[in-house]
């Protein structure tokens, strides 16, 4: 390549903290900036520019008109647009609002005045824009954002994602399973990537990486009622997936 | 009439803005708000058990999360009347320690010093500063060790749970990073003198400093000092008031009824002579008479605050022996639990009221909703003599002002949905 690609790392309402993780990969940093030309990255850059990315990297959710506004305006300069993290995927804890009684959530926090406020429904940035890649995780895991920005520069446009739960993960590190041994977990309905990484350090997955699409989603929530889970299912889920379809039925 | 406005002020966390209106060389309005969206996360959390709000509160933000999860674990315990153990504590003063170098150094070298060294971000910057640029990343990284190591996780970190932690470090792992903090002390040093060295703008605007104190300079025990007065960490709200402001998704906070700050620059003015010996040394090499009124000295006061961190995470790690532990058992109570800490940008405090081991009620107040009232403050002193400047260079200037703050808007918008005012 002649030319470096041009890219673009933009947030809309979120933590910060999917750019951190890319920021922090102190051995490489550097060396990874200059294999692109960075044409916009506000956190860490003054002048940004939005015209003709190659490669738009987007964290957060929209939480205001505004924001909308400006991920289409990301989208229609970008040949590739990547959703990095919780949020971008689907609206991670800020979408709870979206399975609560969303007035008495506003309410508690403006008394009566929230009608003053406009909220947008919150969600994933794919329901604004297209979105061509996905990077699970709050926050995603810095191995697996490494892997994925790697293989687009080695020129995979089709670059491989993680497509299994967070059981395979956890079998493949040896961990006992702690659906079998009666404790909570929601693992096997969870997107892998991120190494087993509560499950290998005493705590259960509780789902940061989002709803694993091909779950046995029925034949699981019967097993979590068999042991009695069902309450903490609803509490356990309803935090970072909430706009997935079916983690609101079971939420709802 | 001249209209100013930075629609999206950069190399920050979060997003913020600045309206300012200037007619026949007078301000005739200045308002600095954030644009972040607004996340309620106070509503989001009542009805929720104790095990899952320190998971949904460390959302709040990315760089500091360590101390949100903190502040929510003890203010958790705070309620249902459990005492953390001694490892417990020390384990997680190391992890917040851990989270304030990675996040000083990012401010100092990524955000900061490319303001007072002339360049346009710290990626234009590193060419020619290869050794600052590396030396960050250096401190950056073993503060994310740090963090990973007790944490499991660079950032919202799992293994702290109210009671305790569900994974310990191995003692080996902790010696390494005994190992790397005396390796590195000396990055630490000459952070504090680079950051000596600079020019900061002159400029005063006295106002209150308030701090955490746990008999001197504190990071997640205590109640709460300004310079003349001490405060229950109970009894905050009885002097910090939030007031909803209409440009901005964060609120303003005033303390007895006046901006106030809050910060590395307020935890000295208090505290300065209760640092580790060598940072008190540094303090007297620079000739800095404390309390210092120029917020721009935020900047080195960050700097000599690393150097502190590496005595008091040295001491620690000399001092502690991990022995085997599980956390504690929470029954389910009711009760209200305050916890206020010291987050990299100031104080912190969560507030719950649980009822029948749910919550019930929710208070968050974050250090940029602290400093926010301030930093507008500040800027109606100091931009009437930036006039005569041009457009760019007088954005940069305010731009500086507001980055010596460190501001964090991912952490201090959650709360309210903006209205835009143009």
């Amino acid at each position: 390549m002649t030319n470096k690609p041009r890219l673009g790392v933009f947030s809309v309402t979120g933590c910060f903290g999917c750019q951190l993780t890319l920021a922090f990969v102190e051995d490489i940093l550097l060396e990874l900036l200059d294999k692109f030309e960075i044409a916009a990255f506000p956190m860490l850059k003054q002048e940004n520019s939005y015209e003709n990315l190659d490669i738009a990297i987007i964290e957060g959710s929209a939480c205001r008109q505004e924001e909308i506004e400006e991920l289409k305006k990301i989208r229609n300069n970008s040949k590739i647009v990547v959703a990095l993290g919780a949020c971008a995927n689907s609206g991670s804890v800020q979408s709870i609002i979206e399975v609560s009684d969303k007035k008495q959530v506003m309410e508690t926090v403006y008394n009566k005045k929230y009608k003053q406020y406009n909220p947008v429904e919150v969600g994933g940035i794919d329901k604004h824009i297209k979105v061509d890649f996905h990077i699970y995780g709050c926050p995603p895991d810095k191995e697996d954002l490494l892997l994925f920005i790697k293989q687009l520069l080695a020129g995979n446009i089709k670059p491989k994602q993680v497509d299994y739960n967070v059981c395979v993960e956890c079998r493949a590190k040896a961990n006992p399973c702690l659906l079998q041994e009666g404790k909570f977990c929601v693992g096997a309905l969870t997107h892998g990537g991120c190494n087993a990484l509560c499950p290998t350090n005493g705590h259960y997955c509780f789902g940061c990486h989002g709803y694993w699409e091909d779950s046995n989603v029925e034949a699981l929530t019967e097993l979590f009622k068999e042991y009695g889970f069902d309450k903490q299912l609803k509490n356990i889920l309803a935090k970072f997936d909430c706009t997935s379809k079916q983690i609101k039925q079971i939420v709802k | 009439m001249k209209t100013v406005k930075l629609d999206h002020i950069t190399k920050i966390e979060g997003h913020a803005k600045l309206h300012l209106v200037i007619d026949n060389n007078k301000i005739k309005k200045l308002k600095l708000g954030a644009f972040e969206g607004a996340r309620y996360f106070e509503g989001l959390i009542v009805g929720r058990k104790q095990h899952d709000v320190p998971i949904i509160t460390s959302r709040i933000c990315g760089i500091c999360s360590c101390i949100h999860v903190t502040a929510s674990v003890q203010a958790v315990e705070a309620a249902f009347g459990i005492k953390a153990s001694q490892q417990t504590k020390k384990l997680r003063e190391l992890m917040v320690i851990g989270e304030r170098i990675r996040s000083h150094a990012s401010h100092l070298y990524l955000f900061a010093l490319p303001d007072y060294l002339g360049f346009e971000s710290s990626i234009a910057m590193a060419p020619k500063h290869k050794k600052e640029v590396n030396q960050a990343l250096e401190l950056i990284k073993l503060g994310n060790n740090i963090v990973t190591t007790i944490g499991a996780r660079e950032m919202h970190p799992v293994a702290t749970v109210p009671g305790g932690f569900t994974a310990l470090p191995k003692q080996e792992e902790l010696s390494n990073l005994l190992k790397r903090l005396k390796q590195q002390r000396k990055q630490a040093i000459s952070t504090a003198k680079l950051f000596a060295s600079l020019d900061y703008p002159e400029f005063e605007n006295k106002t209150q400093y308030l701090a955490l104190d746990d008999n001197g300079y504190s990071n997640i025990s205590g109640n709460i000092v300004s310079q003349d007065q001490k405060i229950n960490s109970d009894d905050y709200l009885k002097h910090i008031t939030e007031k909803i402001i209409e440009y901005s998704t964060a609120k303003f906070s005033t303390l007895n009824k006046k901006p106030f700050m809050v910060g590395s620059l307020a935890r000295l003015n208090n505290h300065f002579n209760t640092v580790s010996k060598d940072t008190q040394k540094l303090i007297e090499k620079f000739d800095l008479q404390f309390p210092i009124h120029n917020p721009f000295y935020n900047n080195l006061c960050q700097a000599l605050e690393m150097v502190h961190h590496f005595d008091e995470a040295t001491e620690i790690l000399e001092n502690l022996k991990i022995k085997p532990e599980q956390p504690a058992e929470l029954k389910n109570k009711s009760g209200r639990g305050v916890s206020a800490v010291e987050a990299p940008r100031g104080l912190l405090f969560h507030d719950y009221t649980f009822e029948n081991g749910k919550i019930k009620h929710a208070n968050i107040i974050t250090p940029t909703a602290q400093n926010l009232n301030n930093l507008e403050f500040d800027l109606w002193k100091y931009v009437p003599a930036l006039l005569k400047l041009s457009e760019p260079e007088l954005k940069f200037e305010i731009e500086k002002l507001i980055r010596a703050y460190d501001p964090c808007f991912s952490c201090s918008a959650h709360f309210l949905q903006l209205k835009l005012e143009r």
